[in-house]
């Protein structure tokens, strides 16, 4: 018996995390920390929150994570604690 | 600086520096119990918990450790700020004490403990953003340095940098 392989479209990833946090480019928090708080926090391999750092520090934003409310809302206050600028929105609105 | 030999992480730290940084602590415990937060305590809401302030400071550097989480929603925004400001607070001064105990042993050269790893790199990088945003760094990213009055506050940014980039190199290694 075989199963097929299930497509995963955008607006079911979406349905399934409607919301997300976002991290903002401040000029004062060292690119170092940023990638430690990403890599610590949320267990993200060191090419990832590498690659995520430099997101916010270039395109001035990126999307750390997505979630349900509850859980960005943890995610956001974690970030707070970290003095890392951080908001959330529902996904499709910013 | 810190530095790690084998297990252990290190700190030395010269006897002005250490009181620079017990200077920096106790401003930055002041600012985090200012007054002003405390006239918007709800008695009601206290008692039940809920304790928190609902708008943005306007002071530049507490709007900067605690910003609301809602662009451009306010009602979300006050919500989630009288839910999660008070703990941060107390986190960011347990932090700041903690620390503040630990330079006792100081100055020289002197082993800091794990558990103490977390709140020495938070309680930097609350002064970094503190002094950052006191000296207009978070709306430029190039500041003139012109002005005379703050070359000393460059200076002991600077130092608190270097300071952090050796703590987080020695929890990377």
């Amino acid at each position: 018996m075989s199963v097929a392989p299930v497509e995963v479209t955008d607006s079911q990833t979406k349905i399934a995390n409607p919301w997300i946090t976002v991290v903002w480019n401040d000029p004062i928090n060292l690119m170092s920390y940023v990638t430690y708080v990403f890599q610590t926090y949320f267990g993200y391999s060191k090419a990832r929150a590498e690659q995520l750092m430099l997101q916010v520090h270039n395109a001035g934003r990126a999307v750390v994570s997505a979630g349900s409310r509850e859980e960005m809302e943890r995610d956001v206050t974690a970030m707070h604690s970290y003095g890392l600028w951080a908001t959330m929105a529902k996904d499709g609105d910013v | 600086m810190f530095s790690r030999s084998g297990n252990q992480v290190l700190l030395e730290l010269e006897e002005i520096e250490v009181e620079l940084l017990n200077s920096l602590i106790g401003q930055l415990l002041e600012l985090l119990h200012d007054p002003e937060e405390s006239e918007h305590i709800d008695p009601l809401a206290q008692l039940v918990g809920l304790n928190g302030p609902t708008v943005i400071s306007e002071d530049p550097v507490l709007a900067r450790l605690f910003p609301d989480a809602y662009p451009d929603d306010e009602n979300n925004s006050a919500d989630f700020r009288r839910f999660t400001q008070p703990d941060l607070q107390r986190q960011k001064q347990q932090n700041a004490h903690l620390v503040r105990d630990s330079l006792k042993g100081f100055p020289g050269e002197h082993q800091v403990t794990d558990e103490l790893l977390s709140p020495w790199l938070l309680t930097i990088n609350d002064l970094r953003l503190a002094l950052g945003t006191r000296i207009g760094l978070q709306n430029e990213t190039e500041v003139q340095l012109n002005d005379d009055t703050l070359t000393p506050i460059f200076g002991i940014y600077d130092w608190l940098s270097g300071l952090q980039s050796s703590l987080v190199e020695v929890l990377v290694e």
